[in-house]
């Protein structure tokens, strides 16, 4: 497997910059002062125990929350400043595979791929049948291009949702746990996906995850989000390897550590004898 | 949002229901704003004037049928007190197209696919389907507020007018295959009784006026649902209750401009 090492990913300019990222739901600080870089064309992780804020830096990425301060960077351009057709011309060169597969549940599989192709282009319906196809032949569905979204698992659902993100071939792909609801060899698959799509078409893409064991031979560079902010970054083999105790705990799934498993809370004892 | 927690008196709810009402009809120019001339956008408005009409159409129809029968079996014995029987026919269709029709339509509508309009579009919400369009550049309101909002507005008078002549029929069936009248004196006291304009125009009008209620009531408390399954729940029994009153209200106030 070909590894960009952090050294020449330093040199080019990053695809995605987040600089000073603070955002915030009501009094809860979710991110606070968040810098990420993504170079072009590297399969990054993002990393961390749930509702640490990471499907909230895949929103801020997309422009559908803006962040209280700091900046959003994507190929060049402003995104927490983008609105309207701008944002909407920004969106097209994306593919995103949300957390929950949201297909439409009104339309076949193959008309939920098809949707942003029909939306954004006019080719001819021969063509657009072919590219649903193949996109469908690589997740495995061919053969359910005719079913409704309510007649799927769990996981084909995903996988759809997976084809309807690549249709376009976009530049910068976002998954959003991607592996989480998949059997091991539907999981193995997409994240050979994930892996071809990066290197056959030179996207950059993103993966939210929490799945540590998945992350080998996919990804270049994971980072670890804890407390608003990352807590390491590097490969998967330097963070296996990291001995500070956060990511130590985080990697090796240990209940107790400093890695607060709780939401934050008052005192127990008071809440209960209250 | 504004409809949650509405146990907190009846100050509080009204001021909810109306700045709710405020926020509705600003939803209106929104929707309006993405009126586009396309094959497209009509071919969408086409497929949901097709779901909306044939949910709503059996239980229109088979209404509209024992609607008529009830009102010539109350007409007929009135009138027969009076010896005035042949008038049957005028009492029907006077009553039905300035009034029962066009309100009574549009409370069933509103109970049957302006229900199902919120309560899809609320769930489209819950379920990140929203997000998902948005975030394929695709305008949530252009692509699923805006066919069903003119569908319902193009279905709800077409469904008026289907009601009534069901009705029409089921007081013409009471009135000579059961009491015997003379078919000639039914369709001809009708006739001469109803007059275009003030009657069935005004009960035309009448039913525009419902279903932009409706369709506009049923979007936006669909499209501005909580995102979760309780958020839907109150959406479908908000669109029920605020389309009604707004239809009743206006019912009044239309009929008092129109006469
Ligand atoms: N609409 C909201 N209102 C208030 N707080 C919110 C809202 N959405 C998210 N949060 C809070 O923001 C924090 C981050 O949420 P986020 O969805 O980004 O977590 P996550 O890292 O993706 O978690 P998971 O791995 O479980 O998906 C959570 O603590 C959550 O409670
Ligand atoms: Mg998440």
């Amino acid at each position: 497997m070909t590894t960009v090492s952090p050294d020449t990913q330093a040199s080019h300019k990053p695809f995605i910059e987040l600089r000073d990222v603070v955002f915030r739901h009501d009094r809860l600080t979710v991110l606070d002062g968040l810098n990420l870089k993504v170079t072009q064309g590297s399969v990054v992780a993002i990393l961390g125990p749930s509702g640490v804020g990471k499907s909230t830096i895949l929103k801020l990425i997309t422009g559908q929350i803006k962040p209280e301060s700091g900046s959003i960077t994507v190929n060049g351009l402003r995104v927490d400043q983008l609105s309207g057709n701008k944002l909407n011309n920004y969106r097209k060169t994306l593919g995103v595979m949300l957390q929950n597969s949201a297909l439409l549940t009104d339309m076949s599989v193959f008309e939920n791929v098809a949707l942003p192709v029909r939306e954004h282009t006019s080719l001819p319906e021969p063509v657009i049948r072919r590219l649903v196809l193949t996109k469908l032949q690589a997740v495995g569905l061919r053969g359910a291009v005719a079913m409704l979204p309510r007649e799927l698992s769990g996981g084909m659902a995903r996988r759809v949702a997976l084809a309807r993100a690549l249709v376009l071939d976009p530049a910068l792909v976002l998954y959003d746990e991607p592996f989480t609801g998949l059997d091991p060899i539907a999981a193995a698959t997409v994240s050979k996906l994930i892996r071809h799509v990066n290197e056959a078409l030179n996207v950059t893409s993103v993966v939210i995850t929490h799945d540590v064991e998945r992350m080998q031979g996919l990804i270049d560079c994971a980072h670890i989000i804890i407390g608003g902010k990352i807590a390491a970054s590097g490969t998967p083999a330097d963070l296996v390897h990291d001995q500070s105790p956060m990511i130590m705990q985080f990697m090796q799934g240990l209940p107790d550590g400093p890695v607060p498993f709780h939401y934050p809370a008052p005192d127990l004892a008071e809440d209960l004898l209250a | 949002m504004s409809n949650q927690d509405n146990e907190f008196g009846l100050n509080r709810h009204l001021l909810n229901q109306l700045s709710d009402l405020g926020s509705c009809g600003l939803f209106l120019p929104k929707i309006l704003m993405r009126i586009r001339p396309s094959f497209k956008q009509l071919g969408q408005i086409m497929r949901q004037l097709y779901f909306v009409g044939t949910r709503s159409m059996i239980i229109i129809l088979t209404s509209g049928f024992f609607i008529g029968l009830v009102i010539a079996l109350q007409g007929y014995n009135t009138l027969k007190q009076f010896g005035a029987s042949e008038s049957l026919g005028a009492v029907v269709a006077l009553s039905l197209f300035r009034e029962l029709g066009p309100v009574l339509t549009a409370l069933l509508f509103t109970g049957r696919a302006g229900t199902s309009i919120a309560a899809e579009i609320g769930l489209m919400k819950a379920t990140e389907q929203l997000d998902a369009l948005e975030l394929m550049a695709i305008d949530p309101i252009e692509r699923v507020v805006l066919p069903r909002f003119i569908a319902a507005i193009i279905a709800v008078p077409l469904l008026t007018a289907m009601f009534n002549l069901l009705a029409v029929t089921g007081a013409y069936l009471f009135a000579v295959d059961w009491v015997g009248l003379d078919a000639g004196l039914f369709w001809g006291r009708m006739i001469s009784a109803v007059d275009l304009g003030p009657d069935y125009l005004s009960g035309f009008y009448k039913s525009i006026v419902f279903g932009v209620v409706i369709a506009l009531v049923s979007v936006f408390q669909g499209y501005n649902a909580e995102p979760t399954g309780r958020g839907v729940a109150v959406a479908t029994t908000q669109t029920v209750i605020v389309s009604s009153i707004l239809i009743l209200i206006l019912d009044f106030i239309l009929t008092a401009l129109l006469i």
